[in-house]
């Protein structure tokens, strides 16, 4: 495995011209550029904010920053395992005819995505400086959250993109289990809240969803000028790394296949 | 010194893989256990290459030609055997097999060579005499869907010969590009051979393979059967496919070479339907001879599709000498989207003799024209519905 990673190394040329490549088809014809990538999470924003603030009265401060600070790194998330469960079948050219690890094309999309992602970093900065406190000695953890969050990313898109390649059906099962996650992670409601009201047995299941810890993180920095919850972040980093470990073995079972299946 | 060494390597295609794409057919198969259909693309092959080498492979469709260059290429794996190579391989088998058509020429250098292992410092390097190779003027800087099929290629060409791999793995590529590109071609496979570099070439270009391999294998059914000089080897495919034409024939007429043209008058050998075509057979008879008829035939997938031939057509040769050609002109060709294989032959008035014959080895290709069409082989012009209801 050391040396499948020395040589993902040695191809990370083809890993950012990959990314590249995707940016560069996705918006060289459309005028506003990376700006279409955010508007999703504003409106997500606008609509949730409306629904929850007004119609089921929540109680939270800056609830629109908050809403934002959550729903980036989500749509993040999102949009590169979408990209990555199809990016196996799409190149299916490429791996038919020519040679380089496979790995390099699921990773590829979290890489093109996490370009835009840094500029919705940037975005609710300064949403946060001009809206809320942001303290510097809360910000020095957030490239070990983002850190936490590509490596189970990695873990899952590598897991999706071969599952996808042999069971179509993998598809339609990540579309129910995207809205399930989405539910159980506090995106639209703050996690002291279930603090209140659930059992604390069902709540350290709970926090066993490795999104717990990174979202309420990027929310502690942006939206309250805390360090993240360095306990929630530990199991997040643990089960991260489990995901990783697991995408890839499976990754690598399939991967023989690949070329004779697509 | 060796460069690429394969120890009986076999490669076995499980049948059933093409329908495991669905969960339910996984658990099916899991409670019924699989079935044991297993298919061998190839048979312990045994090769192994010195530096300096140009090896051709030759065979009949489905030989495991392309399992092999897969297998060297790293594109997929043995089943069993060793695979051992020293240096670097070019890691590609289609020339344009990376082109992204919405990047532009330069882009795509980069893409590709990241994608042939470069770094981007690398390519920096090498992009200027890609782009002189592929010397197609501004189109460099047009998104590769603009470009017509031989630039294409000649930028694919480009980047291949141009990266520093030490094991070139090529399929096919002079068929298009005209015969100034197809000579700089063949004196850039000489150059490398000379730096000691290794040369896998696939063709049915007997010809071309005569020209650059130095050594040539035969594969049939998945194991090489022959190994040897091209002259040999070349004897030994012909015998194989059945027609051991050398020795029928009398040769006293030569087929040398068949040619494509489109309506620009340039050589092509990727057509529209409906598009013109001009099939030109390069001939040499040693001695004059009366009355001589020249043939074609067209194939599909081993099926006959045409086969006129001069008299026939009521076109009369009254004697050939020395070097000639003989055109047959398509003002609009018949036929839909698909790959083709064209022969040629020549022979007396009254097919009593034989003079030469060439098996379907020229390939062409056809894309679709104007007019689309889905179904069917042929596409017939001047054609007109009708229709009539009720009482008329």
């Amino acid at each position: 495995m050391i040396r499948k990673h020395k040589e993902i190394f040695k191809w990370r040329q083809l890993l950012f011209s990959l990314a590249l490549k995707d940016l560069k088809k996705k918006y060289r014809n459309a005028t506003g550029g990376v700006g279409w990538m955010l508007i999703l999470p504003f409106a997500q924003a606008v609509i949730f904010s409306f629904i929850f603030k007004f119609l089921f009265k929540v109680e939270v401060d800056n609830y629109p920053l908050f809403l934002l600070s959550g729903l980036f790194p989500w749509v993040f998330l999102r949009s590169s395992l979408d990209a990555a469960k199809d990016s196996i079948l799409n190149n299916a050219n490429l791996i038919k005819k020519s040679y380089f690890p496979r790995q390099v094309l699921p990773i590829s999309n979290i890489v093109s995505n996490f370009i835009n992602f840094l500029f919705a970093l940037v975005i609710l900065l300064l949403f946060s400086v001009f809206y809320a406190k942001v303290r510097l000695s809360a910000l020095w953890s957030l490239p070990l959250l983002i850190l936490i969050q590509l490596v189970m990313m990695c873990g899952i898109s590598l897991l999706v993109s071969s599952l996808n390649t042999i069971f179509r059906e993998t598809e339609f099962l990540m579309d129910i289990l995207f809205l399930v996650w989405f539910y159980i992670t506090p995106i639209v409601y703050p996690l002291q809240m279930l603090k209140n009201i659930l059992h604390p047995a069902i709540l350290r299941l709970y926090a066993l969803n490795p999104m717990v810890g990174i979202i309420s993180g990027y929310q502690e920095i942006f939206v309250y000028g805390n360090r993240p919850d360095m306990g929630l972040l530990s199991i997040s980093f643990f089960f991260s790394l489990l995901i990783f470990f697991f995408g890839w073995a499976v990754f690598s079972r399939c991967e023989q296949v690949f070329a004779d299946l697509i | 010194m060796y460069s690429l060494r394969l120890h009986n390597v076999s490669k076995a295609y499980r049948i059933e893989y093409r329908k495991r794409t669905s969960i339910r057919e996984v658990f099916l198969r899991m409670l019924k256990g699989f079935p044991r259909g297993e298919f061998f693309a190839l048979k312990g092959v045994s090769l192994a290459l010195k530096r300096e080498e140009c090896l051709g492979v030759i065979g009949r469709n489905g030989s495991g030609k392309t399992t092999l260059l897969k297998i060297i290429c790293g594109v997929s794996k043995p089943t069993s055997g060793e695979l051992e190579i020293i240096g670097r391989r070019m890691g590609i088998l289609e020339l344009c097999a990376g082109f992204e058509g919405d990047l532009t020429g330069r882009e795509n250098i980069y893409l590709n060579g990241a994608l042939l292992g470069l770094l981007s410092k690398e390519i920096g390097e090498k992009i200027e005499s890609i782009i002189d190779f592929a010397d197609i003027g501004d189109f460099i800087d047009a998104p590769v869907r603009t470009y017509s099929n031989g630039m294409y290629l000649r930028l694919g060409f480009a980047i291949a010969v141009n990266i520093s791999a030490d094991i070139l793995i090529i399929d096919e590529v002079f068929a298009v590009g005209d015969e100034a590109f197809q000579e700089k071609c063949l004196k850039k496979l000489k150059e490398f051979k000379s730096q000691g570099k290794t040369i896998v070439f696939v063709s049915h270009d007997l010809k071309m393979i005569k020209e650059i391999c130095d050594r040539v294998i035969v594969m049939e059914q998945g194991s090489i059967i022959s190994d040897a000089g091209p002259q040999e080897a070349i004897k030994k495919y012909l015998s194989l496919i059945g027609k051991n034409t050398e020795e029928k024939l009398t040769k006293e007429i030569e087929i040398l070479s068949v040619y494509f043209y489109d309506d620009t008058g340039r050589r092509a050998n990727v057509f529209r339907t409906g598009q013109e075509a001009k099939i030109v057979i390069e001939y040499l008879a040693h001695k004059k001879i009366e009355n001589p008829v020249f043939g074609i035939g067209i194939y599909r997938d081993d099926m006959y599709l045409i086969g006129p031939n001069t008299r026939d057509d009521n076109y009369r040769i009254n004697f050939i000498e020395n070097k000639g050609i003989v055109e047959y002109k398509m003002k609009s060709l018949p036929l839909t989207e698909g790959n083709y294989k064209l022969s040629a032959s020549v022979h007396n008035f009254d097919e009593t003799m034989f003079y030469d014959y060439c098996d379907p080895s020229y390939d062409f290709t056809v894309v679709p024209g104007a007019k689309k069409i889905k179904y069917g082989i042929v596409a017939i012009e001047n054609t007109e519905w009708g229709s009539q209801n009720g009482d008329g």
